[in-house]
């Protein structure tokens, strides 16, 4: 049986479709002002990349805050249960889950079963999410996806006072205007973020395996100032990008209602 | 049909009013949902021209949510309280009665007994922002122009501004109590100094205890010999122990209603829980009696019926609320039971402790002693006149009464106070009772902090997770 999930994110659409052996396709689509027909080529690569038809899909998925952009029917599922049944589904060891976000970074505390213990969202603030990044880079005119390749000594990273996405960005040029080198504004940055993540996993207790997920997992930079702040490892997993987690975890909630 | 001032300063007043009219005429029709009628514009062609602009401005989910049949009856309630009050007050400042703008944490019986026109502040922001599409925005955008900080109390902000506006009557005296919060406090004081009328201010005990309770009620002593002095008559004792006899009568329905919610499934509806405060603050009239008294009735009903409210074949979950919710939205809590069947138990701003007294009217000691101890028990006013102890000691208790299966917190953006001690209320909740707690960010009465549509996600993504 062929499901597909659909994650509808604050910066970036993704697609799974899910078979008896795996993940078939996928497709991430970067958003832009008009949601609703990222999410149908979205959903129309994923499947033509299946060699299939959305008509051959027998089950369908949606999560995350665009969900309601799905233009075809699906069953909705909550994004918090998504990421934590594909993340035990994968990782059975993981107990916390970090989902670095577009928008919003969430923190789950998940049992041995998989089940949600309990959760924290970092809500209002873009502080520790992938637009804060993306501030950060169009300020310093750089690739956000080539922030997280600077990892430099900690002593000499800059300082980062504030972890507000609003006033990091005029903080920025105040550096730049100081002459500062940007590889050490950029791992002050990550620095920056690493800590308001590790602040809200060590809120829900911290608990190991700790898995990070999201676009910002991608960035090993950040990965790095969390495990440095936490003394633990973060762990990503190999076997997925980490930003199809979400959809994943829709096809697979979809997956047990059937069976319920 | 009833006359609707058209005067400008009673903008506010006159659009419930007419709410109130608008909402029994359409009750009273076999209807339970607009499109039963061919939509929203269908049914303005066949409304009486002179309710047709107020039927624009309000919400329509607001509407199909009263129209629903397990919300008629409270909804007939609520507009009857509405449009009567509405009537009364504009009587009242007809015949030339002072205005007295009050915080929400005191009752008004002395207010009343002294021939005042009493207006609760905060409720002109949250009724308006519960009926309006446009909520209360214009007055918090007023208030806001005039150099007052975005950051606090829309409830506060969205009255003062219809004051700057001038949609509201020119006040004679404002009366606050000085707890909770330090923002209602400055923003009596600056209106007050604006308008150059007195401000009363009740000062707050630092706990609740025997030693508060006297401190408090020597405070409605004080309170009484300057208001007294606005009023240019003494308080009467018969005439403060008829409104004392009004407000024992609605808490005593608010006690038993309490009581009914305990049961399983719950027979009480949620949409009119963050109305309740409203009619909190008109104990002593009898627009609030009547309304719980309908409230009562209609539970007891259920009750009688083995009924529930949440639609057959769900499971019910049973919330409490920590602490504040949306006003501006009150057709969430229908859509709470509904898509998730979970049903409302209790509240911070409704909530009377389980031990609440009813007043002794023997003589004048005896009223102000239990005016005292109803201002230390009202609301809100009892979960800050104390630590943190108190509030929380209130959830545990209605977690294991009411058999909760989680907290939910509204952490209204301005409250310093919950936003100081939220972590510790669901941290012992859940180490008393093993409830979790559900806490987001969202401004009471301002939907543009949080919308209607995020909170709706926040509590799919929430209930996913049961």
């Amino acid at each position: 049986m062929l499901i597909l999930g659909c994650d509808v994110g604050a910066i970036a659409t993704k697609t799974v479709i899910f078979g008896d052996t795996g993940i078939v396709a996928y497709d991430i689509t970067v958003n832009n002002g008009n949601l609703k027909k990222v999410v149908e080529k979205s959903v129309d690569t994923a499947i033509s990349k299946a060699g299939m038809l959305l008509e051959c899909i027998e089950v369908k998925a949606g999560t995350g805050m665009g969900e309601q952009y799905i233009p075809f029917e699906h069953t909705t599922e909550g994004i918090i249960k998504c990421l934590a049944v594909a993340v035990h589904r994968i990782h059975p060891h993981a107990r916390t889950i970090v989902d670095m976000g577009g928008l919003i970074t969430t923190v789950i505390s998940i049992s041995e079963k998989g089940k949600v213990l309990e959760y924290r969202t970092s809500d209002k603030c873009a502080s520790g999410s992938g637009f804060f990044l993306k501030l950060a880079a169009q300020a310093l005119e750089l690739n956000v996806e080539d922030l997280g390749d600077i990892i430099i000594p900690c002593g000499e990273r800059a300082h980062m006072g504030t972890q507000c996405a609003v006033f990091g960005e005029s903080e920025i040029v105040s550096h730049m205007n100081d002459g500062e080198a940007p590889e050490k504004i950029v791992a002050g940055i990550n620095y920056s973020l690493g800590s308001s993540v590790a602040t809200m996993i060590n809120r829900l207790g911290g608990i190991q395996d700790i898995v990070a997920t999201g676009g910002v997992a991608k960035n090993k930079s950040v990965l790095r100032a969390i495990e440095e702040i936490l003394g633990m490892e973060v762990i990503t997993l190999s076997s997925i990008d980490e930003q199809l987690v979400g959809a994943l975890g829709a096809a697979l909630c979809a997956q047990q209602r059937m069976q319920q | 049909m009833a006359e609707y001032s058209d005067r400008k300063d009673r903008t506010i007043t006159t659009r419930w009013q007419t709410t109130g009219d608008l909402a029994k005429f359409i009750l009273s029709h076999d209807l339970n949902h607009l499109d039963d009628w061919g939509g929203k514009e269908a049914v303005r062609e066949i409304l009486p021209e002179h309710f047709q602009k107020n039927f624009d401005m309000i919400q329509t989910d607001l509407i199909n949510c009263l129209l629903e049949e397990k919300n008629k009856q409270t909804a007939m309630a609520f507009a009857d309280n509405i449009s009567s009050w509405g009537e009364w007050l504009h009587a009242q400042l007809d015949e030339g009665k002072k205005v007295v703008y009050h915080y929400f944490i005191h009752t008004i019986e002395p207010l009343l007994a002294l021939d005042f026109a009493p207006i609760c502040f905060e409720i002109l922001s949250g009724l308006t922002s519960a009926l309006y599409t446009d909520g209360c925005e214009e007055g918090i955008d007023a208030i806001e122009a005039e150099g007052y900080p975005d950051h606090l109390c829309s409830s506060n902000k969205g009255a003062a501004g219809y004051l700057l506006k001038g949609y509201i009557p020119q006040p004679s005296c404002f009366l606050k109590g000085s707890a909770p919060c330090d923002t209602s406090n400055r923003i009596y004081e600056w209106a007050a100094h604006k308008y150059k009328v007195p401000l009363i201010v009740i000062e707050a005990p630092y706990y609740m205890n025997e030693r508060a309770h006297k401190f408090l009620t020597e405070e409605m002593k004080r309170m009484i010999v300057k208001l007294e002095k606005i009023a240019g008559k003494k308080l009467e004792q018969d005439k403060l122990r008829y409104y004392i006899q009004l407000s024992n009568e609605a808490v005593d329905y608010v006690a038993k209603i309490q009581e009914l919610r305990k049961i399983v499934p719950c027979p009480d509806t949620g949409w009119h829980r963050p109305a309740d405060t409203i009619f909190t603050a008109q104990l002593g009239t009898p627009f609030a009696r009547d309304y719980f008294k309908a409230l009562y009735e209609n539970v007891k009903e259920r009750v009688d019926k083995g009924q529930g409210v949440i639609p057959e074949g769900k499971k019910e979950k049973r919330l409490a609320w920590g602490y504040t919710w949306e006003a501006f939205d009150l057709p969430f809590f229908n859509w709470l039971e509904n898509k998730h069947g979970a049903i409302y138990t209790e509240d911070t701003l409704t909530y009377f402790p389980m031990d609440t007294e009813m007043i002794d009217t023997t003589n004048m000691e005896t009223m102000l002693a239990g005016l005292g101890r109803r201002m230390m028990q009202m609301p809100m006013a009892r979960q800050v006149m104390s630590f943190s102890d108190v509030w929380i000691k209130d959830f545990v208790d209605i977690s294991r009464a009411y058999k909760v299966d989680a907290l939910a917190i509204g952490g209204h953006m301005a409250c310093k106070h919950f936003w100081a001690l939220n972590k510790l209320l669901s941290d012992k909740v859940k180490e008393k009772t093993g409830v979790p707690t559900l806490r987001f960010e969202m401004d009471m009465m301002d939907k543009r902090f949080t919308s209607p549509a995020e909170l709706r996600r926040i509590m799919d993504d929430f209930f996913a997770t049961f």
